[in-house]
């Protein structure tokens, strides 16, 4: 055998089958590839100038499959004039202007080898690429070059690129996101400004300072400021106000009172030459504030740009028959109930509709999580999203694809968010009580002093007003949750609403997906079991070889297995659907697939069956030969090896686990009782999974929620806490409060971990800020406190709250 | 120390200048990727000293430095 290297795809990594021989001079050393199409991509990046991608890259490239390139009546579509205004928007009289999104791109040096390659084709104008995103704008003249041409060159690397439809859901985040940046810069720019002057008016305060500079000082201060304050500080104002309307006191409220009360005295003191200025402190404080927003939504932002890439669960384009019994490619949004759409195997369905002719089976594992395809025949309903496997069906439109079934689960998990329960916050909850307990001493202390000497009255309330500044209160909670969330940036998870934190702490109960996520959502081979006297070796070197030419997943269960010796060729290939894989090895007819279409090849011998003894074995095959059957195969998705230990975890920690799951197989309910899940209901569909999640949250359940599938999208949202594993569904991370980035289970332990540590901190937080307004109140209540003294607490108080909040790194 | 009086406006507008560059780095997606178009200028620059390297000891050979054996 070979070294691993040497027999693994210079270009992909990956395995190089037997009988394919490419190799090709990179970087002065002869390398092989896997097939002509990575040979061609190779060539093509070394042709254009680019070998040292391949020094530079960190992850191996995308399989550069000759079938990625589009098809003839593909590039039509994207080159029809009429057809363009869906996804691209005109620049000038000869250009326009697309954002594609772009597959398989995995590092910087995938990025620059795109840019590269783009930047050299005669026509295409601009290119930028986004790595995070996975997505490119293209500006480029159809006239000198079609869009087709540039595709291709994309596909032909190894990249899979298509145009975006939808662009308004993008742009709208988009805009949201450059303001949130804005009004970031704003307040930073004015702080740095704002801080620059202040200390020549402290260095003035000890030393002595003309008022005529002191003025000018103040007054551009003042200036700054009140920018800083309209353009990044209206959205606290804007929110408090929008609370107190609902009469809701929220955190908002005191940050905004203790903006103006600052704002408002320091000018009053600017103006009439008494009293201290502030504008530092009240620059600062937006700064901050505004810093941990930005962050948070930065997470969210982040994770809902990488969810358009759902919008490819649809083919945007279908095969409409019409009348003459000419194919036609139309956008999907176009077609009509009664239109008649032919789907080649191997393509996902675009709407829902129903068979008129063929026989195949289907994959729904988009929708129900099942993995297993299904059989459907003539009559049967297709649901758009799911993906035909083995031969062209015929189909009707039932539904626009608006209405489709895929659409109404996006619709439900819309509702769910919707629904979802707000918690009422820690922050929240102190924040009701101090802003009620500030306001009525302010007035107290106001009315006692205008008793006493009417003068002070107003300067002393000012004071006090300063002085119980919940800065520190107001940054305890933000302040630790972005720490928090970088520390768990850092252990790849990746959280989009902060503030599930303190939710995931008061959970008592975690609900399961099974498929993809208690497993890996694949199958893999779990046992072999002779049934003739072949070697497993020889038998499972025929079954790799028949399995080479099924598009059923099963066939996937066979396609990373090394075996010693090299495959034979099979010939006389036939894929029966729904059955298995007949092929002529070495002069004998083989078949593999379910029992009784194996047994008819030899059926003089009854097949043997194993003991069933394979818990979680979803599916077993049989291969027979003309002479009589060789083996059975039992295939199954197996279980994530971390799950027992943090099912263990979670029970100690007091925690009732549940498992729902679309899968209807009785496989799924033994593999619940093996892991002691507290509840497990099998078969369950989107609606009642949120159904289900939605009974216990009334009977005073917080539920944390853990899925992948597009069938979890629902219930996630549903959900108090959901998480959606690595590999999940782009739409499942969207609807999800925290995405895992690797796909290890134990980051829910992490993430329960560092929310208990976070909630600790949040609460030493407090209570210094509590405890700090506590002494500085009554002191100055009594008119004790310098203006001096009151900028110096009220610094230190937040900086000791920043300071121990970067504790969580 | 009059001087102040035309320094401090003149710090304000430099300001008023960074916020201008700023808006305008946000609004032409400067801020879109931080990572990639760093190392890119260091993949151009590392590609086109090895395609001058190239050159330079495959002087027989096609013009780029290719050679197929399928």
């Amino acid at each position: 055998m070979q070294s691993d290297t040497e027999n693994r795809c210079f270009h992909c990594g990956l395995q190089i089958p037997r009988g394919q021989n490419h190799h090709l001079e990179v970087l002065n050393d002869t390398q092989n590839f896997c097939c002509p199409g990575c040979l061609h991509a190779a060539e093509s990046i070394i042709n254009s100038g680019l070998s040292h991608y391949y020094t530079e890259r960190t992850s191996p490239s995308p399989t550069a499959s000759s079938d990625n390139l589009l098809s003839e009546s593909e590039c039509a579509f994207f080159d029809k004039h009429e057809n363009q205004n869906d996804f691209s928007t005109p620049t000038s009289n000869s250009e326009r202007s697309t954002l594609l999104s772009i597959d398989g791109m995995q590092c910087a040096a995938c990025s620059w080898l795109i840019k590269s390659r783009l930047q050299e084709i005669e026509g295409v104008t601009a290119i930028h690429v986004n790595t995070g995103s996975h997505q490119a704008r293209l500006s480029w003249q159809p006239e000198i070059i079609p869009l087709s041409h540039i595709l291709n060159q994309l596909n032909a690397l190894g990249y899979q690129a298509q145009p975006l439809w939808h662009r308004s859901v993008n742009d709208d985040a988009d805009k949201s996101q450059k303001i949130a940046l804005k009004r970031l810069g704003a307040s930073g720019l004015g702080m740095m400004q704002v801080m620059m002057l202040s200390v020549g008016l402290y260095a003035g305060a000890f030393s002595g300072i003309d008022t005529i500079y002191e003025n000018l000082l103040r007054w551009v201060s003042l200036l700054v400021a009140t920018g800083v304050l309209i353009y990044s500080g209206s959205p606290f104002f804007i929110s408090a106000l929008k609370g107190l309307r609902n009469t809701y006191l929220n955190m908002d409220l005191p940050i905004s009172l203790a903006l103006a009360g600052a704002y408002i005295s320091s000018i009053w003191a600017t103006l009439t030459g008494r009293g201290e200025v502030y504008f530092d402190s009240v620059t600062m404080f937006i700064f901050f504030l505004t810093l941990g927003r930005f962050l948070e939504a930065s997470g969210r932002y982040r994770a809902n740009r990488t969810s358009q890439a759902l919008l490819k669960c649809l083919p945007e384009t279908a095969t409409r028959i019409s009348s003459s019994r000419d194919d036609e490619l139309v956008a999907v949004h176009n077609l009509n109930p009664g239109d008649h759409i032919r789907v080649k195997p191997g393509s996902t369905i675009p709407v829902d509709a129903s068979i008129i002719e063929g026989e195949s089976s289907v994959d729904e594992s988009l929708l129900t999580g099942e993995i297993n395809p299904k059989n459907k025949s003539i009559g049967d309903t297709v649901c758009g999203g799911s993906q035909n496997i083995e031969s062209p069906l015929l189909l009707e439109v039932t539904q626009q694809v608006q209405h489709s079934l895929l659409s109404n689960i996006m619709q439900l998990m819309e509702r769910g968010l919707e629904e979802k329960p707000r918690i009422a916050l820690l922050a929240d909850k102190v924040a009701r009580y101090f802003v009620l307990a500030l306001l009525l001493i302010a007035t107290g202390v106001f009315t006692t002093w205008w008793f006493i000497d009417p003068d002070r009255a107003f300067w002393i309330t000012i004071s006090v007003l300063v002085i119980t500044c919940p800065c520190a209160l107001s940054l305890a909670t933000p302040v630790a949750l972005t720490a928090a969330s970088n520390a768990l940036m850092k252990n790849g998870v990746l959280l989009t609403r902060s503030n599930v934190l303190e939710k995931i702490i008061k959970a008592d109960t975690v609900v399961f997906d099974k498929t993809g996520t208690l497993t890996q959502g694949k199958f893999a081979l779990k046992a072999i079991w002779p049934l003739s006297n072949s070697s497993e070796e020889e038998s499972l070197t025929l079954a790799t070889t028949l399995e080479k030419n099924s598009e059923h997943p099963i066939s996937l269960a066979f396609q990373n297995i090394a075996l010693a010796s090299a495959l034979p060729t099979a010939t006389k290939i036939k894929n029966y659907p729904n059955q298995g894989v007949e092929g002529l090895i070495e002069g004998i007819l083989y078949r593999i697939g379910k029992a009784d279409f194996a047994n008819t090849l030899c059926p003089s011998h009854t097949l043997l069956y194993p003991p069933d003894n394979v818990l979680n074995a979803t599916q077993r095959i049989f291969l027979a030969s003309e002479h009589g059957p060789v083996a059975c195969f039992d295939i199954e998705d197996p279980l994530r090896q971390e799950v027992p230990d943090i099912l263990k975890i979670l029970k100690s920690q007091g925690l009732s686990r549940v498992m729902l799951s679309g899968d209807p197989s009785p496989s799924a309910k033994k593999l619940a009782s093996s892991l002691e899940f507290d509840t497990a209901h099998i078969d369950y569909s989107p609606e009642q999974k949120m159904q289900y999640v939605r009974l216990q949250q009334n009977n005073n359940h917080q539920i944390i929620m853990m899925g992948d599938g597009i069938n979890d999208a629902p219930v996630l949202a549903q959900a108090d806490v959901s998480f959606a594993v690595s590999n999940g569904t782009e739409l499942a991370k969207s609807s999800a409060d925290v995405v895992l980035l690797k796909e290890n289970l134990e980051l829910l332990i992490t993430t329960k971990d560092v929310a208990k540590k976070t909630l600790g901190i949040i609460r030493q937080n407090m209570a210094w800020a509590i405890a700090y307004n506590g002494v500085a109140l009554p002191l100055a209540s009594f008119g004790f406190i310098e203006p001096y003294m009151a900028v110096i607490g009220m610094s230190a108080s937040s900086l000791v709250v920043v300071l121990n909040s970067l504790r969580l790194r | 120390m009059e001087t102040l009086f035309i320094l401090i406006p003149l710090g304000l507008i430099l300001l008023a200048v960074a916020f201008w560059a700023f808006l305008w780095a946000v609004n032409k997606n400067q801020f879109d990727d931080l990572e990639s178009p760093a190392q890119d200028i260091i993949f151009d620059d590392r590609q086109s000293e090895e395609t001058r390297k190239n050159k330079a000891q495959a002087k027989p050979k096609t013009d780029s430095g290719i050679k197929k054996h399928d």
